[in-house]
């Protein structure tokens, strides 16, 4: 087994403790801003679907203001917005660089595109289900709970996917500044050193990881779609 | 029961004003069914809507049981919505959810136990006939189907009103009457006030008790459905009522071919129009024997509306002249309508 692996991967022997080391990195990345984003992306993107006008909560300032402000978020490429956030980083946790300091960076740059996308699930949910749910004396807060979150549950599951594929490609780049992660290991052994097997080894991650990813969506939505 | 005190409701749609509703005065009585008819556009949607407040009134009150429920809170005006059902015209139930779960919904939130609230839900679900679907999701049931669970659904919490808004226009003309048919159960079992509004003539004519018509977001005329059908009062709801018929269909016929053999050119045709007891046959031997008039018959119809018969015949009179007048005046003795169509 080790010598077809010597053999396929002439490099991996040598460099699988930091290979590994950096798919660890980037699976934090991945859980912790990954989680913090999906969460911040449905609440804002919740926010932004019941301020809008004639929502159950219209509030035309709020509204404006997330909208606005993800607009603009959105319009700045990724790997600006990072060098743009170091202060916020260092402000919020600490460092602006490496592994904690991507966090921020990865966050921000997910979120305006995610909540989006869930706002538009929100708002193709058929009205008449939120007029119902008024009829029979639920609360806002009920709404968006047993209506809005509970019957998007295969849209929201879907726009995850799609976000969940851009959000890898930004890890890669965060780990080419300093995050670390496999984007940083592909950069180094890749293509400075020009190490082809460790190029393929990567892209075979990447591509596991992302097809184990769809393949829960897939099930999710199966199960979910009556 | 339901009072609507001059009740207006204005939109604003691309920076102009629409007004749906105009100065609409209704009371509604305990354990009637009450129908709102009118063309789509008329308002019948809004003010439907006014009685849980879903669409709020730009100015009027609405009182149920003695409640100005527009001066509620939030939270009050969501308990008072408990004991008001609603149901749609496009079911509106939640398509992740089993039957059960829909059910459940509106139960769920009233705190009582998970025990309770199955029993309920059978009880329901035997109610509106359904009692093997409680699993199925909705898109596995047919159209019927979905507005009994909708029906169950609103009656969930035992609610004094339920509102039905267009609630058989998307079904078809079997599936209505056996929705019509339960909610006129409901209506007799458990003394339940039913608002319906509807565009389709055929409802109101089956099960409401009194009618409201509106034009262009008035209520132009209010009453019992045999006298709106019968003798409706105002010049648009004749309109509206005669569509329902099948009288205009005689009438194009006649404007269009008028060289039915027949139809005889130079004598005028009446519409006789009798209500309650009156009968048409008995009518016709009467002129003969009395006044050796005949009466060919053109037109005939007979609709039963809440058990009551109404009905209306077209007739070309042939005899005396004189005879005939006295037939006339016979006619007009007789309560029944009579009108001059050519």
């Amino acid at each position: 087994m080790n010598d077809l692996i010597s053999l396929i991967m002439p490099n991996f022997q040598r460099l699988s403790g930091e290979f590994y080391e950096s798919l660890y990195q980037t699976l934090i990345m991945i859980l912790v801003s990954g989680t913090i984003a999906w969460v911040l992306g449905i609440v804002i993107g919740v926010t932004l679907e019941v301020t809008r006008r004639d929502g159950i909560l219209e509030n035309k300032y709020v509204f404006v203001f997330f909208d606005r402000a993800i607009d603009i978020l959105r319009a700045i490429p990724f790997i600006i917005l990072m060098v743009l956030l170091i202060p916020v980083s260092r402000f919020l946790v600490g460092t602006g660089s490496g592994l904690y300091g991507s966090f921020v960076a990865l966050i921000v740059g997910t979120v305006p595109f995610f909540s989006r996308q869930i706002e538009s699930v929100l708002s193709h949910l058929d009205k008449g289900l939120i007029e119902a749910s008024k009829s029979m004396g639920f609360s806002p807060f009920e709404i968006i709970f047993s209506v809005y979150l509970k019957e998007s549950i295969p849209g929201i599951t879907r726009v995850t996917m799609i976000t969940f594929v851009s959000f890898i490609g930004i890890t890669a780049i965060a780990g080419a500044i300093g995050a670390g992660g496999i984007g940083d290991f592909a950069i180094r052994y890749g293509y400075q050193m020009g190490y082809r097997d460790m190029i393929w080894l990567v892209v075979a991650v990447i591509l596991i990881v992302i097809s184990l990813f769809q393949a829960t969506g897939k099930y999710i939505i199966k199960k979910t779609t009556h | 029961m339901i009072e609507l005190l001059n009740i207006n409701k204005t939109f604003w749609v691309d920076q102009k004003e629409v007004h749906a509703v105009k100065d609409v005065n209704l009371h509604i009585q305990k354990a009637e069914i009450f129908g709102v008819i009118g063309f789509s556009g008329a308002g019948k949607s809004t003010l439907v809507r006014s009685i849980n407040l879903l669409e709020r009134p730009t100015s009027g009150q609405v009182i149920i049981d003695g409640v100005d429920i527009t001066r509620l809170s939030d939270k009050e005006l969501r308990n008072l919505r408990q004991s008001i059902g609603m149901i749609f015209q496009h079911f509106n139930l939640m398509p992740s959810r089993t039957v059960f779960e829909n059910i459940d919904l509106p139960l769920k939130r009233t705190g009582i136990s998970k025990a309770e609230r199955v029993k309920k839900i059978e009880e329901l679900l035997e109610l509106v006939e359904l009692k093997d679907k409680a699993q199925a999701y909705p898109n596995q049931l047919s159209g019927g189907q979905k507005q009994r669970v909708a029906i169950a659904r609103a009656l969930a919490c035992s609610p004094k009103i339920l509102l039905c808004d267009e609630a058989t226009s998307a079904l078809d003309p079997k599936t209505t009457n056996s929705i019509l048919k339960l909610l006129k159960d409901l209506n007799e079992k458990l003394k339940l006030t039913i608002v319906v509004i509807t565009h389709q003539m055929s409802v109101v004519k089956d099960i409401c008790d009194r009618a409201a018509l509106m034009e262009n977001g008035r209520v132009i005329e209010t009453n019992t459905v045999y006298n709106l059908f019968s003798h409706p009062n105002v010049e648009s709801s004749k309109d509206f009522i005669e569509m329902a018929g099948n009288k205009n269909a005689f009438i194009e016929v006649l404007n269009k071919k008028n060289e039915l053999s027949y139809i005889k050119k130079d004598i005028p045709i009446y519409l006789l129009t009798y209500t309650g007891d009156a009968t048409g046959q008995a009518l016709m031997s009467k002129l003969y024997a009395l006044f050796k008039v005949e009466a060919n018959i053109l037109f005939g119809n007979i609709d039963y509306i809440k058990d009551k018969p109404l009905g209306q015949l077209a007739v070309q009179l042939s005899g005396e002249n004189e005879n005939i007048e006295k037939a006339l005046e016979y006619i007009k003795e007789q309560k029944i309508d009579l009108e001059v169509l050519r």
